[in-house]
């Protein structure tokens, strides 16, 4: 990517509270235009991040550029971002109107353009005709709706979502995933979100950043990010992931040849370097069962059923392996015939995957 | 919305301070600095209207001074050539304590009614009792002295009745109307608190102990009353402390027996002019005091029960 | 086994209420019985103890200086309280725990102690005369506890994230205290400035120390009560003064919860 297309640079930031460092020096770019997350579960210090760059907190070390200028020292309410905060910070003293027009009485503008832009804004999260509600008078959809045509009229360079769909129940939540990256396209800002949500950054963004204990383990797109897990961490976060350590004995055309010891040795398409401890990691949707021994060419391991459940799409089964402390993972697509009655609990079965759809990861 | 404005922000901290600056200086002006200035005066000497600002212990040695012969009050010996502040801060430590023990179970009852049998009217069974709380002190003094007076309201409306012939006269004037005077006036403080700490307890640890076989008795004496203590012990200390020094009440219904060691503190400083053996004396007082509370809060281990209520 | 039968518990609570409010509602009573005496059995109803009240100047000049006092204590104590509480819960501040409980010091000293340490440095430390102004410094240390309390759960009954969204949405700290914070913590401001007045208004003790020629009404009231026959006076002006204060507080009281629920409904 060339250097103008970034509207955010993070560089060395690090945040500490006392002791405690929130954020870790971190440093990576976020593109103009970008639906950008940062995914990760509470206390991995991405809402610290978040606020950093909307200005209520200042890095303790590192610098943040937004669109070019260094942040260092400016408030809140000289950025050129906007935030959706996670409890929506309704005003309850002023209605909808009110409270959409709150931040264009100091951006310069009549009362005709910022009343224009309150409706225009108002049509756009579908609230027209709300205007003279009162805020403890809406749904909690329609308090999100205000929250972020809030923030939008005032047409900032990043919009800042702190887990703005946190409170909203499964349903409504799904619908609101859908117009929020519709709204998204539509208005060409960045949009910069926090969730801890797997699935529902999975569904949103561009591109992911993966948070713990205040670093960023891995950042890419949603499917590069499943397929391509840098790290065990990243790989047991985001899905499931049935790991097995082991060494590596050998490359040969393009394979690599694992010795996981007890329970044999793998192929994995990609060369990697003879001699280095490290972990192969399969999806459980990647594994098929099979109740005799497959031919020499598949990867395969015995075991036995030790618990299935029942998912609607498909079935999950729990497969105990000898050697292997933790039971492996296999999703099977319900397809009608998958699970005869060969596989119940305690049956004796085969895992079986090719060798393209193993990754190797280092740690 | 340009960022030119490099115009450093305040750190927290300070931004903090200087919002706090107002009230910290009315707090060092007018209570540090007038109590620094109480234990300066405590040792220098009052002679006639001047004041002598030479350093001197006199002023604690007279309260502690031993006598030969001790002055006996109640059948407790008082070793000191001037007895009087010693008999007046015991007697005053006694009231307070049996008024405050009054009090909380007065008062515990009610606050337990209120957090968990009321279902309706609940704000106006609390503005009820917070009415008395912000109301004239010297007015709920004063309402005992028209009822156990002479020819108060008991003593008439009991003759009226026919019940008595002659006033009782021990109605007033000694140390039991002192104490019921003090629990009325304070028992509205206790109740709130107290109230608050209860109404606190998560409702589902009282489920969870029925569940778990208790009876009510036993879930009251194993989960409400320990989880309700530390905003109990925090009521009790709200009356015991400032009672101690009341001034009020023994002048008003305290009649000659039941003078306080506020009482002698008055005399001190406005009758008898010696105000730096007053000084000495409040600064004695408040240092019993604390001493008393620091000790009792360390015998039930309050630090540790708050955490765990947390 | 009280707490078996819920019905005793509420007999105990009427026999409480009963114990709290006969004596002080036994002064209205015998203010407007027609007799010189606090006595039973009643004679008959006067208003004439009332009337004698309002003729009286040198109480209408204790209530003015009364009135006086408590304006400024509260309007004072408030102002310097608010900020203070807004420190206190908005700003990460090293040592306010220590700070807050500091202030809490005046509801535990008793009151004779301010007094004398106030005394004490008034008179022989600054060389000042004691007047009204030392009554009113006597009163804002013992308001303050009382607004920090107000204010700070009224500050802490909405959401921090309301500030800071008006930061962000381009105001300044000034303009957003003067759009967003005074606004929702007006009821709890009003609340503190009537529970400071009716604290000053009806404070005694420092009063009586600390004031000059000039009296307090309850300075004022305390003189009368030495006097039997000026009981009926001082009895109805200890009415008018309970059902005043009454109706402060419970104005007071009102105007805390109502702030609380408009704020509130909406969370779902």
């Amino acid at each position: 990517m060339p250097q103008a297309d970034n509207i955010i640079s993070i560089s060395g930031v690090t945040k500490r509270f006392g002791p405690v460092s929130a954020v870790d020096n971190i440093s990576f770019n976020i593109h103009r235009g970008e639906f950008f997350s940062l995914l990760g579960s509470s206390g991995c210090g991405k809402t610290t991040l978040l606020r950093m760059l909307a200005g209520f907190e200042q890095p303790t070390q590192g610098e943040v550029l937004i669109d070019g200028e260094p942040m260092a020292g400016v408030p809140a309410n000289h950025r050129p971002t906007n935030m959706v905060f996670q409890s929506y910070a309704i005003f309850p003293h002023l209605n909808v109107r009110e409270n959409i027009g709150y931040g264009l009485r100091n951006a310069g503008i009549s009362k005709d353009e910022a009343g224009k832009r309150v409706n225009s804004v108002l049509e756009l999260v579908k609230l027209s005709g709300y205007g003279k509600r009162a805020a403890h008078q809406l749904s909690g959809g329609q308090r999100q709706r205000v929250a972020l045509a809030r923030a939008l009229v005032c047409r900032p360079k990043v919009l800042l979502l702190d887990e703005p769909l946190g409170a909203l129940d499964k349903n409504l939540r799904e619908e609101m995933q859908i117009e929020l990256r519709a709204l998204q396209r539509t208005v060409g800002i960045t949009f910069v979100f926090v969730t801890h949500d797997q699935e529902e950054a999975l569904t949103l963004s561009d591109r992911i950043a993966v948070m713990s204990k205040g670093k960023v383990l891995q950042i890419d797109a949603p499917e590069a990010l499943y397929e391509n897990p840098n790290c065990r961490e990243v790989a047991e976060f985001i899905g499931t992931m049935n790991v097995f350590p082991g060494r590596i004995a050998g490359v040969s055309k393009g394979q690599t040849i694992l010795d996981a010891r007890a329970l044999g040795s793998f192929q994995i398409a990609g060369e990697n370097p003879k001699g280095k401890e490290v972990f192969l990691a399969v999806r459980p949707e990647k594994l098929k069962l099979l109740v005799k021994k497959p031919a020499a060419s598949m990867n395969a391991i015995a075991g036995v059923v030790s618990a299935i459940s029942y998912r609607g799409d498909r079935h999950h089964f729990l497969v105990t392996v000898d050697g292997h402390d933790r039971p492996i993972s296999v999703s099977q697509q319900n397809d009608g015939d998958t699970k005869s009655t060969a596989m119940n609990v305690g049956a004796k079965i085969w895992i079986t995957w090719p060798a393209s759809t193993g990754r190797v990861l280092s740690h | 919305m340009t960022s030119p404005n490099l115009r450093r922000q305040w750190p927290d901290w300070l931004a903090g301070y200087a919002l706090l600056s107002p009230a910290l200086l009315v707090m060092v002006a007018t209570l540090a600095a007038p109590v620094i200035a109480l234990f300066v005066l405590s040792f220098w000497t009052q002679r006639g209207f001047d004041i002598d600002p030479t350093f001197t212990l006199a002023n604690y040695w007279k309260l502690i001074e031993p006598s030969a012969d001790p002055m006996v009050w109640m059948g407790i010996p008082f070793p000191f050539a001037y007895p009087v502040a010693a008999i007046l801060m015991l007697k005053s430590l006694v009231m307070s304590l049996v008024a405050t023990i009054v009090v909380i179970a007065m008062a515990y009852p009610m606050a337990y009614f209120l957090a968990f049998r009321v279902t309706c009217h609940k704000a106006l069974w609390i503005i009820l009792l917070t009415i008395p709380f912000w109301t004239s002190y010297l007015l709920r003094v004063f309402a005992w002295k028209i009822v156990l007076g002479y020819n108060g309201a008991i003593n008439t409306g009991l003759k009226s009745l026919g019940l008595i012939h002659a006033p009782l006269e021990f109605l007033l004037y000694n140390p039991i109307a002192v104490m019921i005077t003090l629990a009325h006036a304070w028992i509205a403080f206790t109740v709130l608190p107290i109230y608050v700490s209860l109404e606190k307890i998560d409702r589902s640890l009282l489920e969870a102990a029925t569940d778990l076989g208790d009876s009510r008795w036993q879930r009251f004496w194993r989960v409400t009353l320990p989880l309700s203590a530390p905003g109990t012990i925090a009521a009790a200390l709200l009356v015991f402390i400032p009672t101690v020094g009341d001034y009020v009440t023994p002048t008003l219904v305290g009649g000659p027996g039941g003078t306080m060691i506020g009482t002698l503190m008055q005399e001190l400083f406005l009758r008898q002019d010696n105000a730096p053996l007053g000084a000495a004396l409040s600064i004695v007082m408040m240092l019993i005091i604390a001493g008393l509370v620091a000790l009792f809060l360390w015998a039930v281990g309050y630090s540790k029960m708050r955490e765990r209520s947390r | 086994m009280m707490l078996g039968r819920p019905r005793a518990l509420f007999v105990y609570a009427a026999g409480f209420m009963i114990f709290l409010y006969a004596p002080v509602l036994l002064m209205p009573v015998f203010s407007l019985n027609d007799s010189t005496f606090a006595t039973f059995p009643l004679k008959g109803f006067t208003t004439r103890h009332y009337g004698a009240m309002l003729a009286n100047t040198s109480m209408i000049l204790s209530l003015k200086n009364s009135l006086m006092v408590g304006v400024f204590v509260s309007v004072a104590a408030t102002a310097i309280g608010l900020p203070a509480a807004i420190a206190l819960t908005r700003y990460r501040l090293p040592g306010g725990g220590p700070v807050l409980s500091a202030m809490m010091l005046p509801l535990v000293i008793p009151s004779i102690v301010i007094s004398v340490a106030l005394l004490v440095i008034i008179l022989r430390f600054l060389h000042l005369d004691l007047s009204l102004w030392t009554v009113a410094a006597g009163h804002i240390l013992l308001c303050i506890p009382f607004s920090m309390t107000v204010l700070m759960s009224r500050l802490e009954g909405f959401d921090k994230s309301l500030e800071e969204a008006s930061r962000d949405l381009g105001e300044n700290a000034w303009m957003t205290f003067v759009r967003v914070t005074l606004p929702l913590a007006m009821p709890g401001v009003v609340s503190s400035l009537l529970l400071c007045f009716i604290t000053s208004f009806d404070e005694f003790v420092i009063a009586f120390f600390l004031t000059g020629t000039e009296n307090t009404l309850p300075v004022y009231l305390f003189s009368q009560l030495r006097f039997p026959n000026k009981l009926p006076g001082t009895l109805a002006l200890g009415s008018v003064i309970f059902v005043g204060s009454a109706i402060l507080v419970v104005a007071a009281e009102l105007l805390r919860k109502l702030g609380v629920q408009s704020t509130n409904p909406g969370d779902l």
